[in-house]
Protein backbone atom coordinates (compact mmCIF):
# COMPACT_ATOMS: atom_id res chain seq x y z
CA UNK A 1 0.00 0.00 0.00
CA UNK A 2 2.96 2.37 0.65
CA UNK A 3 4.42 1.58 -2.98
CA UNK A 4 0.95 2.17 -4.17
CA UNK A 5 0.65 5.91 -2.35
CA UNK A 6 4.03 6.80 -3.25
CA UNK A 7 3.55 6.20 -6.51
CA UNK A 8 -0.04 7.68 -6.61
CA UNK A 9 1.17 10.40 -8.98
CA UNK A 10 2.76 8.02 -11.61
CA UNK A 11 -0.71 6.11 -12.30
CA UNK A 12 -2.89 9.51 -12.28
CA UNK A 13 -0.23 10.65 -15.11
CA UNK A 14 -1.07 7.32 -17.06
CA UNK A 15 -5.30 8.22 -16.80
CA UNK A 16 -5.65 6.30 -14.05
CA UNK A 17 -7.91 5.63 -11.07
CA UNK A 18 -6.79 4.07 -7.81
CA UNK A 19 -8.89 2.28 -5.09
CA UNK A 20 -8.31 -0.17 -2.45
CA UNK A 21 -10.38 -2.33 -0.41
CA UNK A 22 -9.67 -3.95 2.74
CA UNK A 23 -11.90 -5.74 5.35
CA UNK A 24 -13.74 -4.35 8.15
CA UNK A 25 -13.16 -2.45 10.28
CA UNK A 26 -14.30 0.91 9.24
CA UNK A 27 -12.60 2.80 12.07
CA UNK A 28 -9.25 1.39 11.00
CA UNK A 29 -10.05 2.51 7.81
CA UNK A 30 -10.41 5.86 8.79
CA UNK A 31 -7.72 6.13 11.05
CA UNK A 32 -5.37 4.60 8.42
CA UNK A 33 -6.78 7.12 5.73
CA UNK A 34 -5.88 10.03 8.59
CA UNK A 35 -2.34 7.94 9.38
CA UNK A 36 -1.21 7.70 5.56
CA UNK A 37 -2.96 11.18 4.15
CA UNK A 38 -4.30 9.24 1.33
CA UNK A 39 -6.51 10.49 -1.00
CA UNK A 40 -8.00 7.96 -3.03
CA UNK A 41 -11.27 5.76 -2.18
CA UNK A 42 -10.49 3.59 0.90
CA UNK A 43 -13.29 0.61 0.41
CA UNK A 44 -14.42 -1.84 3.76
CA UNK A 45 -15.77 -5.33 2.62
CA UNK A 46 -17.30 -6.82 5.96
CA UNK A 47 -19.21 -9.44 4.38
CA UNK A 48 -15.61 -10.55 1.96
CA UNK A 49 -17.64 -10.36 -0.90
CA UNK A 50 -15.34 -8.62 -3.46
CA UNK A 51 -12.58 -10.78 -1.80
CA UNK A 52 -14.37 -14.22 -2.70
CA UNK A 53 -15.64 -12.49 -6.42
CA UNK A 54 -12.09 -12.74 -7.39
CA UNK A 55 -10.81 -15.88 -5.11
CA UNK A 56 -8.44 -14.15 -3.06
CA UNK A 57 -6.76 -16.95 -1.33
CA UNK A 58 -5.99 -17.07 2.75
CA UNK A 59 -2.74 -18.37 3.94
CA UNK A 60 -2.16 -20.84 6.89
CA UNK A 61 -0.10 -20.76 9.85
CA UNK A 62 2.63 -22.43 7.91
CA UNK A 63 2.92 -19.32 5.58
CA UNK A 64 4.43 -16.97 8.78
CA UNK A 65 7.69 -19.54 8.74
CA UNK A 66 8.23 -19.32 4.90
CA UNK A 67 11.38 -17.84 3.99
CA UNK A 68 9.91 -15.73 1.33
CA UNK A 69 7.91 -14.34 4.19
CA UNK A 70 10.83 -13.63 6.04
CA UNK A 71 12.27 -11.73 3.63
CA UNK A 72 9.31 -9.52 2.95
CA UNK A 73 9.09 -8.80 6.68
CA UNK A 74 12.64 -7.71 6.52
CA UNK A 75 12.13 -5.56 3.61
CA UNK A 76 9.39 -3.86 4.65
CA UNK A 77 10.99 -3.28 8.18
CA UNK A 78 14.21 -1.49 6.26
CA UNK A 79 11.89 0.63 4.50
CA UNK A 80 10.67 1.93 8.04
CA UNK A 81 6.44 -0.08 7.52
CA UNK A 82 5.47 -1.35 10.52
CA UNK A 83 2.24 -3.75 11.07
CA UNK A 84 0.10 -1.86 13.96
CA UNK A 85 -2.92 -4.11 13.57
CA UNK A 86 -3.61 -7.58 12.08
CA UNK A 87 -7.56 -6.76 11.58
CA UNK A 88 -10.20 -9.66 11.65
CA UNK A 89 -9.02 -11.91 9.46
CA UNK A 90 -4.78 -11.83 9.78
CA UNK A 91 -4.57 -14.49 6.91
CA UNK A 92 -6.39 -13.05 4.76
CA UNK A 93 -4.09 -12.05 1.25
CA UNK A 94 -4.59 -9.87 -1.20
CA UNK A 95 -4.49 -9.05 -4.66
CA UNK A 96 -3.56 -6.17 -7.45
CA UNK A 97 -5.59 -5.54 -10.15
CA UNK A 98 -5.81 -3.00 -13.65
CA UNK A 99 -9.23 -2.93 -14.96
CA UNK A 100 -10.32 -1.11 -17.78
CA UNK A 101 -13.90 0.32 -19.22
CA UNK A 102 -15.84 -2.34 -20.55
CA UNK A 103 -14.94 -4.59 -17.44
CA UNK A 104 -12.31 -5.29 -19.49
CA UNK A 105 -9.39 -7.38 -17.24
CA UNK A 106 -5.64 -5.45 -18.14
CA UNK A 107 -3.39 -7.31 -15.20
CA UNK A 108 -4.04 -9.62 -12.33
CA UNK A 109 -2.51 -10.78 -9.27
CA UNK A 110 -2.90 -13.01 -6.65
CA UNK A 111 -1.13 -13.32 -3.34
CA UNK A 112 0.23 -16.40 -2.95
CA UNK A 113 1.83 -15.85 0.40
CA UNK A 114 2.71 -12.65 2.68
CA UNK A 115 4.69 -9.91 1.04
CA UNK A 116 4.10 -11.41 -2.63
CA UNK A 117 3.14 -7.82 -3.79
CA UNK A 118 2.15 -7.20 -7.49
CA UNK A 119 5.63 -5.31 -8.90
CA UNK A 120 4.81 -1.71 -9.52
CA UNK A 121 6.34 -1.86 -12.63
CA UNK A 122 3.75 -3.91 -14.05
CA UNK A 123 0.81 -2.22 -12.88
CA UNK A 124 2.45 0.99 -14.43
CA UNK A 125 3.14 -1.37 -18.04
CA UNK A 126 -0.63 -2.34 -17.26
CA UNK A 127 -1.83 0.85 -17.86
CA UNK A 128 0.22 1.71 -21.25
CA UNK A 129 -0.57 -1.65 -22.76
CA UNK A 130 -3.31 -2.74 -24.99
CA UNK A 131 -6.30 -4.31 -22.53
CA UNK A 132 -5.08 -7.98 -22.81
CA UNK A 133 -4.86 -9.50 -18.94
CA UNK A 134 -1.94 -10.38 -17.47
CA UNK A 135 -1.78 -12.78 -15.23
CA UNK A 136 1.46 -12.06 -12.82
CA UNK A 137 3.04 -15.47 -11.31
CA UNK A 138 5.29 -15.01 -7.94
CA UNK A 139 8.36 -16.98 -8.52
CA UNK A 140 8.53 -18.80 -5.12
CA UNK B 1 -16.51 -13.98 -16.72
CA UNK B 2 -13.40 -11.36 -16.28
CA UNK B 3 -12.51 -10.32 -12.54
CA UNK B 4 -13.76 -6.89 -13.60
CA UNK B 5 -17.06 -8.36 -14.77
CA UNK B 6 -17.62 -9.97 -10.90
CA UNK B 7 -16.69 -7.03 -8.95
CA UNK B 8 -18.64 -4.56 -11.22
CA UNK B 9 -21.95 -4.56 -9.58
CA UNK B 10 -20.70 -5.14 -5.65
CA UNK B 11 -21.15 -2.06 -3.60
CA UNK B 12 -19.31 -1.09 -0.75
CA UNK B 13 -18.78 1.60 1.68
CA UNK B 14 -15.70 3.68 1.31
CA UNK B 15 -14.28 5.81 4.71
CA UNK B 16 -16.80 9.11 4.10
CA UNK B 17 -19.94 6.27 3.96
CA UNK B 18 -20.52 6.76 0.34
CA UNK B 19 -21.44 3.57 -1.39
CA UNK B 20 -19.25 2.94 -4.34
CA UNK B 21 -20.18 0.55 -6.61
CA UNK B 22 -17.02 -1.31 -8.16
CA UNK B 23 -17.82 -0.90 -11.36
CA UNK B 24 -17.81 2.84 -11.38
CA UNK B 25 -14.17 2.90 -10.55
CA UNK B 26 -13.74 2.09 -13.92
CA UNK B 27 -16.08 2.87 -16.22
CA UNK B 28 -14.48 5.74 -17.99
CA UNK B 29 -10.89 5.15 -17.40
CA UNK B 30 -8.20 2.14 -16.60
CA UNK B 31 -8.47 2.10 -12.35
CA UNK B 32 -5.85 -0.28 -10.29
CA UNK B 33 -7.66 -1.91 -7.51
CA UNK B 34 -5.57 -3.12 -4.72
CA UNK B 35 -7.22 -5.85 -2.49
CA UNK B 36 -5.17 -5.46 1.21
CA UNK B 37 -5.12 -7.68 3.61
CA UNK B 38 -6.16 -4.87 6.28
CA UNK B 39 -5.84 -1.30 6.82
CA UNK B 40 -2.63 -0.63 9.17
Amino acid sequence: MAQLSANQQAFIAKGARLGSISLGDMNYARIFREETGITFPLLVDEQRQAYEAVQLQRASVLHILRKDNAIARKRAKEAGHRQHRFGKNPFQLGGSFVFGPGNVDRYAHTSKTFGDNAPIAELLAALSSQPEVKQHEAAI
Amino acid sequence: MSFSARLAEIVLPDTDGHQVKLGSLWADSPAVIVFLRHYG
